[in-house]
C-alpha cells in the first residue's frame, strides 16, 4: 500500500475516505477507475451508486412539489364538502380566523406565512382558476404531473457518464440485487433519487421488503415513498402504518402525516404528529409539521405556540423564527417581530426579504433611520423575483409618509417587475380612485381581481366602485367573492343588506 | 455573516492531514497529535505558555495514517501511541528528551502487519489489563490485538462496506455500523475468534451511511451514530432514544463532558455539517449553533491548559487544524460608521429634476418612445402680390406656406390635408418622398378665395403616412396682409368691439406698419376681392381701441391681430375687452329666424314635389290609356309646378347658405369671446369650433357644455363666459395635476 515515492491512500480506502469527507465527485471518479479495473467489485459499485444518489438527494419530507394535475385531478380527497376546520380547502372561518386586511394573503388565497414553502401554494378553487392564475410570469407551475424538480433529476441521469448510464436497469437482474441487503439500499436510492424511475424503485423496495421477511421498517418506508410519488396514497398509508407497528421513527410519523395531508385529512395528520411527539418528545420535525398544518388551517394561535415550542428545542430554526415574527408583525407588535428578524440576521442570513421585513418593522416601530438603511440594503441586494415585493412595500411606506405621487410611481415600478403583482394593482387603483379617476381605478381593480381571484381588497374595492356607479348586479357578485375571502367584513355585509331590498323590489 | 462563530485561537495548516488525536502525555493537560496521509506524525502543544503553535516533534513514518489512539497498550509502559495504517498497526513510545518537555521524539516499538488493508480500529479497555485494539479491515473482517499478541484475526462480518465500530464496556457489547446497519454483538462471542457466522444481538437498519459512532458508558449506555442525514441514539436494547434530522450532510461528531457541568444525565455532543455549521446538542436539544467557516471532518474537545479548557479542535479536509472557542461578535448593533446622511433639500431638487424629465418624456410619448416619428415644421414663405389661381379672389395676394418634413426615412408617400378658411389650390396634397431621403418639403400658396370670405387666418396642416399610420398635425397663422388691404375708414359701421389697455394707445400706423397708412388714429382694412371692410380706431383719451365693421365675422380676426400686435410692441401690458353678447343674440335670433323660414321652405318643397309627382303619374296614366287629349294642359301644369319647385329649392339653398354664414359669424363671435375671456385670464369652453363639424343643435352643444337644461341659449352662453366654466370631462391632461402636486 505504501508507494516508494508518494505515501497516500489508494483504491477503495481512498474512495471510502473521500465519500466520508463528502467529496462525492472525487469519490465517484475513484470508484469509476476501480470499476474499470474490476467491474465486478460490488462494494465499489455500491459506493459509486451512493455517490451519485447522494448528489441529487432531496429530503422526501420537504419535497412537496406538486404538479397542477396532481393538485386538481386527484381523486384522493375523501370528503368533498368537509366541515370547516377539517380540510385545507375550508380553513376555519370563525372569529379566530385571521383578518385578511390585517394579514395579507397569497395568490392562492392563503394568509401569508413567514416562510415560503411549496405547500403554501396549494390551490383551493377550481382547476380553471388555477390554470388562469398559473399563467403568471413568476409562479409558473408545471402543468404535468411530474414537477419541474423531478424532471430535472430525470435528465441529470442522462448526462451521467460519457459511456452511457452507469446502471442499465433494463439489463440488471433487479430481483437478485434487490434481495441482497448489502447493496439494495444503495441501488434503491440510486434508482429513486438519481434515475427518478419510481416504478423500478418500487419493484426494488418490494423485493427487498420481501427478502427482509416484511420485518424491516426501512423498506416499508421506502415503499411508502414510492407510493407517495406515484400518488397511491392509500397504499402509502398502509405501508407506513405497518412500519410504525414495527419501529416508531420520526421519519415514519412525518411521512404518514404527509400522506394524510395529501388526502386533505389535516386532523389525522395532527393526530399522527401528536403520536410521534409521545414517542419523541419535543421533536422538531413533528412540531414543525404540526405548526404548518395548523397554519394552513388558519389556526394561527396554535401554530405560533407550536413554533415557539420548536424554538425551545431548536433555537436556530429559521422557519419557526420567521413564522413567529410574521405573526407578531401582523398582530401589531412590530418591535417584537423585529427582535425575531434580527435573530435571523444574527444567524447569518442576509436576504433582501429579511432586510425588507426588518425595515418594515422599524418603520412600524418608528425607528426611521434604521428603516431607511434596511430598505436601502434590501433594494441594493434584491433579485428579480423579489423586486416587485420590495417596490410594493416601498410604495406602502411612501403612502404612509403621504408622498402619493412617489407611491404611485413605486407601485408602477413593482408592476414593471411583475405585471401580475395584484397588491400593487389594487393600491395603484386606490390612488387613482382618490384622484377621481374612477375608470382607471376600475380597470386596475378588475385586472387585480383577474390576476388574483381570491383577493379580498380587489374584489371589495371593485364592488364598492360598482355600487357607487349603480352596477348593483356586478357589485353583488364581487362583494360575495370578497365575503368568501373575509366572511366577517362588516362593510361587505352592509352593502349586501343595501342591495337586498333592491333585488326584492324587482 | 453569522454573529455566532468559532473564534480561532490557534490554527495551522499541514497538508495531507488525515487524522487528529488528543492525548495527555504530561502535566495533566492535553497535547494534539496530527497524523498525515503522507505518513507524518506531528505532536504539538497548543497550551504551551510561550508560543501557541508549539511543535514538540515531527516524525516521518512510511505508511499513510488512518487512525491513532493513545493508551497504555503495552504493559508497564506509558505514553504509547498506536498508529493504524492500511498495512500495519504500529506502537510508538513518546519520549521527552529535555527536562522542560519542550521537545519530544517517537520510537517505534512494535508493529503488526495485515494481509488485507485495515480501515479503522477501536480501543477495548480490559479491566486490570492492558487495553486491546480491535481492527476492522476494508472488507469488514475483525482482528483483535493485545499488546504484541494477536488474540484473533479475520473474523468476517456480513457487510460490504466498512463503517464505524465502537465498544461498550458496561454491557461488553461491540457495535458495528457497517453498510447502513447498526448491529450489536456480544463481545464474548467474538473473543473465541471462531470463523463461524456471528449472531447479532440486535440490528437496526439505519437507512443511511454511518459516519461516526460514539458509545457512552454508565448506567444508561447509549450508542450515538452520526449518519449523513441524521443522528440517532440507541439504548442497550436497540431502540431509538432520540433522533436528530440534519438539514445538511453531517461531517463529524464528538461527545464531550464538561468539567463544569458534571451532569451525566445528558449526552452532550457537537455535530459539524457540510454547510459549515457547528451544532451543539444536549441530547436532541440544540443548545448553540455557530458558523465554523469550514466543514470539519474531525472534531475534538480538548483542554490544552488551564486557561483554555474545553476548546474545540477541528480538522478540515484540506489539512487545516483549528483550535478555537465559541464566541460572538456583538458589534452588529452599533450604528453604521458610514451613516447615511440624506441631504433632503438636494434630494428634493434632484427629484424635481427627474420629475420634470419624466414629464417631458411623457409629453413626447411617454415610456413607449416612438421610433419613427415624422417631424413637421411650418413656416411662412414668400408673400406674392397677386395670384393667378382660378379660385382666388381678384387681385388677391398669396402667401406660400413652407411645410418641411424630417425623419421620413421609411415613408414614401405623405397625405397632406389642409384645414383653413383661406383658399389654396387644393385642400389635399400627396407628397412623394424620395427614397433614402430623410427630409421633404412642399410649398403651398394660400390666398383669399373667391367663394368664401375667410373669418380666420389660421391654417392647420395634417400629414398622414398610410404605411406607418403616423399622423402629425400643426397650425400656423397666416400674415394679416394676405387677407386684408388698406381701405377707407368707415366710422358708421354697425358692429363694434372695444379693447381697453392699461397704457396709452399706440399709433395705429406703427402697429400696422406694413400698411402704408399715416394716420395714427384710424386705419381701415378691406378683405381682398370683396367690399367687406373693417376699421380700427384708437382713442388717446380713454386708452381704447375700437374695431368697427359691417361684418361680424371680421371683428374677431382683426381684434386678435390687434391684441397680438399690442402685446408684441408693449409686452406685459394689460389688455381687456367686453364680450359683445348683443351681437351673439342678434346673430342667434337671425339664425333662428332663418331656420324657421327654412322649415317653411322645406314644407313648400315637400308640397311641390308631391304635386310634380302627381302630375307625372297622371301623364303616365294618360300615356298608358292612350288618351292624349289633355296633354297640352298637363304640360302647362307640369311646367308651372316644376318652376315653383325649383324656385323653392333655390330659396331653400340660399337660406342654408345664409345660415351657414351666420353660423360662421357666430363661431367667430365665440372665438372672439374666448379671446377676450382669455385676456381676463378666464378659460372658456367656447371657441371658434364650438359649433362646427357637428350635427347637433347649438342648444344641445350648450346643454352639454353648461351641464344644465335651464334657460335659453343666450343665458347659457353668458354663463359659459362669465364663470370659469367646468372643463370638458376626460379631456384634461393629468400632467397638470401632478405638476401642481409637485410644486405644492
Amino acid at each position: 500500500m505504501s508507494g516508494e515515492s508518494v505515501i497516500e491512500f489508494t483504491g477503495f480506502i481512498k474512495a471510502c475516505r473521500l465519500f466520508r469527507e463528502n467529496r462525492l465527485a472525487e469519490a465517484e471518479a475513484v470508484c469509476t477507475n476501480l470499476l474499470r479495473k474490476n467491474p465486478l467489485d460490488q462494494a465499489t459499485w455500491a459506493l459509486k451508486m451512493q455517490c451519485l444518489s447522494d448528489s441529487t438527494y432531496v429530503d422526501e419530507l420537504e419535497n412537496e412539489d406538486m404538479g397542477l394535475a396532481e393538485t386538481f385531478l386527484d381523486q384522493n380527497v375523501i370528503a368533498p364538502n368537509a366541515r370547516p376546520g377539517t380540510s385545507f380547502a375550508r380553513p376555519k372561518t370563525s372569529a379566530k380566523g385571521v383578518n385578511p386586511i390585517l394579514r395579507p394573503t397569497t395568490n392562492a388565497g392563503r394568509p401569508l406565512s413567514g416562510v415560503v414553502r411549496p405547500q403554501s401554494s396549494f390551490k383551493s378553487g377550481s382547476m380553471d382558476q388555477a390554470v388562469r392564475t398559473a399563467r403568471t410570469a413568476k409562479t409558473a407551475r408545471a402543468v404535468s404531473s411530474t414537477s419541474a424538480r423531478n424532471m430535472r433529476l430525470g435528465t441529470a441521469s442522462m448526462a451521467a457518464g460519457a459511456d452511457g448510464e452507469f446502471v442499465n436497469l433494463a439489463r440488471l437482474n433487479i430481483d437478485k440485487y434487490a434481495a441482497d441487503p448489502q447493496v439494495n439500499r444503495q441501488l434503491f436510492e440510486y434508482v429513486f433519487y438519481y434515475l427518478n424511475d419510481i416504478r423500478v424503485a418500487h419493484q426494488i423496495a418490494g423485493t427487498a421488503s420481501k427478502a427482509a421477511g416484511f420485518e424491516d421498517y426501512y423498506w416499508k418506508n421506502q415503499l411508502a415513498k414510492c407510493y407517495l410519488r406515484l400518488g397511491m396514497l392509500q397504499d402509502a398509508t398502509k405501508q407506513l402504518q405497518s412500519s410504525l407497528e414495527q419501529k416508531k421513527l420520526i421519519e415514519t410519523f412525518a411521512l404518514l402525516s404527509k400522506a394524510y395531508n395529501r388526502v386533505d385529512q389535516p386532523m389525522a395528520a395532527l393526530k399522527t404528529y401528536s403520536a410521534g411527539l409521545e414517542v419523541f418528545p419535543e421533536n422538531v420535525t413533528m412540531l414543525t409539521g404540526m405548526a404548518r398544518v395548523q397554519e394552513a388551517l388558519g389556526e394561527y394561535d396554535e401554530s405560533v405556540k407550536l413554533y415557539k415550542r420548536v424554538l425551545d428545542a431548536e433555537s436556530n430554526n429559521i422557519e419557526a423564527i420567521a413564522c413567529v415574527a410574521t405573526t407578531y408583525y401582523y398582530g401589531g407588535k412590530p418591535e417584537l417581530a423585529m427582535r425575531y428578524y434580527r435573530r435571523i440576521l444574527q444567524m447569518g442570513v442576509s436576504s433582501p426579504e429579511l432586510f425588507l421585513n426588518i425595515g418594515l418593522c422599524c418603520m412600524a416601530a418608528q425607528q426611521f433611520d434604521f428603516a431607511l438603511s434596511s430598505i436601502l440594503r434590501a433594494q441594493s441586494t434584491m433579485t428579480d423575483d423579489v423586486a416587485a415585493d420590495v417596490w410594493y412595500n416601498i410604495g406602502q411606506i411612501l403612502v404612509d409618509i403621504g408622498d402619493l405621487v412617489s407611491a404611485a410611481r413605486s407601485f408602477r415600478i413593482a408592476l414593471s417587475h411583475d405585471p401580475d403583482h395584484s397588491e400593487s394593482l389594487v393600491n395603484l387603483g386606490i390612488l387613482k380612485h382618490r384622484e377621481g379617476k374612477i375608470d382607471e381605478a376600475r380597470s386596475l381593480y378588475s385586472s387585480a381581481t383577474s390576476k388574483n381571484p381570491y383577493m379580498f381588497e380587489g374584489n371589495y374595492n371593485l364592488g364598492l366602485v360598482s355600487f357607487t356607479q349603480g352596477k348593483y348586479h356586478e357589485c353583488r357578485e364581487l362583494i360575495e367573492k370578497a365575503l368568501a375571502a373575509f366572511p366577517e367584513h362588516e362593510h361587505c355585509k352592509k352593502i349586501l343588506n343595501h342591495l337586498k331590498p333592491l333585488y326584492e323590489s324587482i | 455573516m453569522s454573529l455566532f462563530r468559532l473564534v480561532e485561537w490557534v490554527s495551522q495548516t499541514i497538508p495531507n492531514t488525515s487524522t487528529i488525536l488528543n492525548a495527555s502525555f504530561f502535566q495533566d493537560r492535553e497535547q494534539l497529535v496530527i497524523g498525515g496521509e503522507n505518513g507524518q506524525i506531528t505532536i504539538s502543544d497548543p497550551g504551551f505558555r510561550d508560543t501557541n503553535a508549539h511543535v514538540l516533534c515531527t516524525t516521518e513514518t512510511k505508511y499513510a495514517i488512518l487512525q491513532m489512539a493513545s493508551d497504555n497498550f503495552l504493559p508497564s509502559m506509558n505514553n504509547i501511541l498506536a498508529v493504524l495504517s492500511p498495512t500495519k498497526l504500529t506502537y510508538y513510545k513518546v519520549h521527552f528528551a529535555s527536562p522542560d518537555e519542550t521537545l519530544a521524539s517517537l520510537d517505534e516499538i512494535f508493529s503488526h502487519s495485515f494481509s488485507t488493508s485495515a480501515w479503522n480500529m477501536c480501543v477495548i479497555p480490559i479491566e486490570e489489563s492492558t487495553p486491546q485494539i480491535l481492527v476492522q479491515s476494508i472488507d469488514c473482517k475483525l482482528s483483535l490485538f493485545q499488546g504484541d499478541q494477536c488474540v484473533f484475526s479475520m473474523v468476517p462480518l456480513r457487510a460490504l462496506q466498512p463503517g464505524p465500530i465502537g465498544y461498550c464496556q458496561t454491557t461488553q457489547t461491540l457495535f458495528v455500523a457497517n453498510n447502513g446497519f447498526l448491529a450489536a454483538i456480544k463481545f464474548s462471542l467474538m473473543s473465541s475468534g471462531s470463523q463461524k457466522k456471528i449472531n447479532y444481538d440486535w440490528s437496526f437498519n439505519l437507512g443511511d451511511t454511518a459516519i461516526q459512532m460514539k458509545v457512552t458508558e454508565g448506567s444508561k449506555p447509549t450508542t450515538i451514530v452520526l449518519c449523513r442525514r441524521h443522528v440517532s441514539a440507541f439504548n442497550a436494547t436497540g431502540s431509538v432514544v432520540w433522533q436528530i434530522r440534519l438539514e445538511a450532510v453531517g461531517m463529524a461528531m464528538c461527545l464531550y463532558r464538561s468539567l463544569l457541568i458534571n451532569n451525566t444525565q445528558f449526552n452532550r455532543l457537537i455535530v459539524s455539517t457540510s454547510d459549515d455549521t457547528l451544532l451543539i446538542f444536549q441530547d436532541n436539544k440544540l443548545v448553540w449553533n455557530c458558523n465554523a467557516q469550514m466543514s470539519p471532518v474531525a472534531l475534538l474537545v480538548c483542554s490544552y491548559n488551564k486557561s483554555y479548557e474545553n476548546t474545540i479542535t477541528m480538522m478540515a479536509p484540506d489539512g487545516k487544524v483549528v483550535v478555537g472557542y465559541l464566541g460572538t461578535e456583538p458589534n452588529l448593533y452599533r450604528l453604521p460608521e458610514d451613516k447615511v446622511i440624506v441631504n433632503y433639500a438636494e434630494r428634493m431638487e434632484e427629484y424635481k429634476r427627474m420629475e420634470q424629465k419624466i414629464k417631458e418624456s411623457d409629453a413626447a410619448g411617454g415610456a413607449i418612445k416612438r421610433k419613427e416619428g415624422i417631424q413637421m415644421k411650418l413656416s411662412i414663405g414668400e408673400i406674392g402680390k397677386r395670384t393667378i389661381e382660378p379660385n382666388a379672389a381678384s387681385n388677391a395676394p398669396y402667401c406660400n406656406l413652407i411645410v418641411e418634413f424630417s425623419e421620413v426615412q421609411n415613408v414614401s408617400k405623405l397625405h397632406i390635408n389642409i384645414l383653413s378658411e383661406c383658399a389654396s389650390p387644393s385642400k389635399q396634397v400627396i407628397l412623394n418622398v424620395g427614397t433614402s431621403k430623410s427630409t421633404a418639403s412642399i410649398e403651398i400658396p394660400f390666398y383669399v378665395g373667391s367663394k368664401k370670405s375667410p373669418t380666420s387666418n389660421k391654417v392647420t396642416i395634417a400629414a398622414h403616412c398610410a404605411f406607418t399610420q403616423l399622423t402629425v398635425t400643426k397650425s400656423i397663422d397666416l400674415p394679416f396682409k394676405v387677407l386684408f388691404e388698406e381701405s377707407q375708414i368707415d366710422r358708421n359701421a354697425k358692429y363694434k368691439v372695444t379693447i381697453d389697455t392699461a397704457g396709452s394707445v399706440m399709433p395705429l400706423n406703427k402697429l400696422f406698419s406694413e400698411f402704408e397708412s399715416e394716420n395714427p388714429q384710424a386705419i381701415g382694412f378691406s378683405l381682398h376681392g370683396s367690399d367687406k371692410t373693417v376699421s380700427v380706431f384708437a382713442a388717446n383719451k380713454s386708452n381704447r381701441y375700437r374695431i368697427q365693421s359691417e361684418h361680424i365675422s371680421l371683428l374677431q380676426i382683426t381684434s386678435r391681430e390687434l391684441v397680438k400686435r399690442i402685446a408684441e410692441s408693449a409686452p406685459g401690458i394689460e389688455i381687456g375687452g367686453v364680450i359683445p353678447f348683443e351681437y351673439m343674440r342678434e346673430t342667434l335670433d337671425e339664425i333662428q329666424e332663418l331656420q324657421t323660414k327654412k322649415k317653411e321652405d322645406s314644407k313648400k318643397i315637400d308640397c311641390r314635389t308631391k304635386e310634380v309627382r302627381a302630375i307625372e303619374a297622371l301623364s303616365l296614366n294618360s300615356c298608358k290609356t292612350g288618351n292624349m287629349g289633355n296633354l297640352p294642359s298637363l304640360d302647362a301644369l307640369f311646367d308651372k309646378s316644376y318652376r315653383e319647385l325649383l324656385d323653392a329649392m333655390d330659396s331653400y339653398n340660399s337660406l342654408t347658405a345664409k345660415i351657414e354664414n351666420q353660423k360662421a359669424s357666430l363661431n367667430s363671435l365665440f372665438q372672439l369671446a374666448a379671446d377676450l375671456s382669455k385676456l381676463s385670464k378666464v378659460d372658456t369652453i367656447l371657441n371658434g369650433s364650438f359649433w362646427a363639424n357637428t350635427q347637433q343643435s347649438l342648444r344641445d352643444r350648450l346643454r352639454w357644455a353648461v351641464k344644465t337644461d335651464r334657460g335659453n341659449e343666450m343665458t347659457m352662453i353668458e354663463k359659459l363666459c362669465e364663470h370659469s366654466p367646468k372643463e370638458l370631462p376626460k379631456i384634461r391632461e393629468e400632467e397638470e395635476e401632478e405638476e401642481q402636486q409637485v410644486t405644492a
